[in-house]
């Protein structure tokens, strides 16, 4: 969840120079080895580069040696993963299957929990889910720990439009593998979308505890409970957001990249700006610290659009005077 | 919302929301349809601001809402509707916050429309629809035209051309704009 915002510079830079050149098989194996490690989603491209690769060089890279010096067979069939799982999410499931018959089954046979369970996504991915539910429901009476799979059954019902069963199973999940913070953040996204904003936050409570120094916990409970809202909630939600401006503080003075934090600046005006307006408590509430803080977000957001979107300065303006407690 | 007007969106707003929903495949993805409401109620869009993708939260949408209005009217533009994309097709229901992002731009705005996206085919040219509220629920209400009416094969070029040399990735919206405030969701025309 976190954006390292250099990673991301890379993923513009493999971008641009896979547009520009023609299919360069090289290149599009370190590509697609950088999408591995830093788990970043660029899936059209994949499914698209990745496809042709398979289909053409794929005894190239089988064979050692040939295309890269460090280059071995395990990570061509990890490419094939790759690939297959791209062209599911495309929508592309006979082209997904062709790669799964031909390359993986025929490599790790049927019995492979790994193969069958993509196979039983290229099912999910035609709408049959009931056939790719007993596939899944097979792997697990085998390995009933599977995680895996156990987390493709909660998102069929996901993909059914279930949400409630889907929030149930992986409540059970959840509690056999409390750990697991993809879990949590899936769950948090299921209830967000039911507008479930108190059972929310209590995941949020679990990713910050797991990762207590990822400031995207923080601004997400931050928008969760001022969501909710209230006076009360909306001093929480500043502390909030506060403490994920402490763990993201590059700031307008910061030269090597661009702030990533916004969010929290506009937040903490936004939480001053309600709290005042509620119940027409006015600034006699805040403290000190608070008007502070709220004056340095201001000026904040100010030298950032002055420095990297001038052409925005009235609208940011304009936003920043909508919002004033001080001088009404 | 109310009676049946006339909505048509321009061949660049028609770029944009197809644009947003292909850079994010993979999420829900919604944003304001600008544009102007004409003497008879009927509804053109020229423009669209795209916000969100991952996930919609009051603070933020809150934001968004206070800088639009002000280019809006600087520009001399009105936010005419609102289009949210769905992620799961065989969802049944409209995505509850987008529900509730309705009824309040109902109390704001006199006119305005809800697009959405479905496949494109013949009977749907542009793969955009219009819904309106039917109690609880929401009803599709018309296809919307695209202005100049273009043909099938155009549009569908137009959309084929953004694909291949993967416009989609130039597109911007609010909350790319969040985490790196150099990306400008105002976006130029594609």
């Amino acid at each position: 969840m976190d954006i390292n915002q250099s990673e991301v510079a890379q993923l513009k830079e493999y971008r641009e120079k896979v547009y520009k050149k023609s299919f360069d098989a090289k290149l599009v194996i370190e590509f697609l080895r950088f999408l591995r490690i830093t788990k970043l989603r660029s899936t059209r491209l994949v499914a698209d580069l990745g496809s042709t690769l398979l289909s053409k060089y794929f005894s190239k890279i089988t064979t050692e040696n040939e295309v890269t010096n460090t280059f071995s067979v395990c990570v061509a069939y990890d490419i094939v993963e790759q690939v297959v799982l791209a062209l599911l999410e495309c929508n592309k499931a006979k082209e997904a299957s062709e790669f799964i018959e031909d390359r993986l089954v025929k490599k790790f046979g049927e019995k492979s929990v790994r193969v069958s369970r993509l196979r039983a996504m290229q099912l999910e991915c035609s709408n049959t889910f009931g056939k790719a539910n007993d596939i899944y429901v097979g792997v697990l009476e085998k390995y009933p720990a599977d995680q895996l799979t156990m987390k493709r059954q909660v998102s069929i019902l996901k993909s059914k439009g279930q949400y409630q069963q889907a929030i149930t199973m992986l409540n059970t999940y959840l509690q056999a593998f409390m750990i697991d913070p993809e879990a949590w953040l899936e769950l948090a996204h299921l209830n967000i979308k039911l507008l479930s904003f108190k059972n929310a936050m209590f995941c949020y409570e679990e990713l910050i505890l797991a990762a207590p120094i990822n400031y995207i916990y923080y601004v997400k409970y931050a928008e969760l409970i001022y969501s909710i809202g209230g006076a009360e909630n909306y001093i929480v939600a500043l502390k909030y957001y506060t403490h994920s401006l402490e763990l993201n503080n590059h700031t307008s003075q910061d030269n090597a990249i661009p702030p990533t934090n916004l969010t929290a600046l506009y937040g903490i005006i936004m939480c001053i700006f309600s709290f005042c307006n509620t119940h027409g408590y006015g600034t006699t509430k805040l403290r000190e610290p608070q008007i502070e803080l709220y004056q340095w977000c201001q000026s904040e957001l100010r030298a950032i659009t002055a420095k990297y979107t001038p052409h925005k300065l009235s609208i940011v303006n304009a936003f920043i005077q909508h919002t004033d407690v001080l001088n009404k | 919302m109310g009676g049946h007007k006339n909505i048509e969106v321009t061949i660049e707003a028609f770029k944009k929301i197809h644009s947003h929903s292909f850079k994010y495949l993979e999420s829900a993805v919604n944003g304001i349809l600008l544009g102007t409401v004409q003497k008879d109620s009927s509804i053109i869009v020229n423009d669209i601001i795209p916000l969100f993708h991952n996930g919609t939260l009051l603070p933020m949408f809150e934001v968004a809402m206070i800088q639009i209005e002000e280019y809006c009217k600087v520009n001399q533009i009105d936010m005419v509707g609102y289009y949210h994309i769905t992620d799961n097709l065989s969802e049944k229901e409209v995505d509850p916050m987008a529900k509730k992002i309705l009824e309040k731009l109902s109390n704001e705005l006199h006119t305005f429309c809800f697009i959405t996206i479905v496949e494109l085919d013949n009977d749907n040219q542009s793969g955009l629809i219009s819904l309106s509220s039917n109690g609880n629920s929401l009803a599709k209400q018309q296809d919307v035209k695209v202005v100049g009416q273009p043909s099938f094969d155009t549009l569908k070029q137009t959309l084929k051309q953004i694909l291949t040399e993967h416009k989609e990735t130039k597109l911007n919206d609010f909350e790319d704009y969040l985490s790196n405030p150099t990306l400008d969701w105002l976006n130029k025309p594609l």
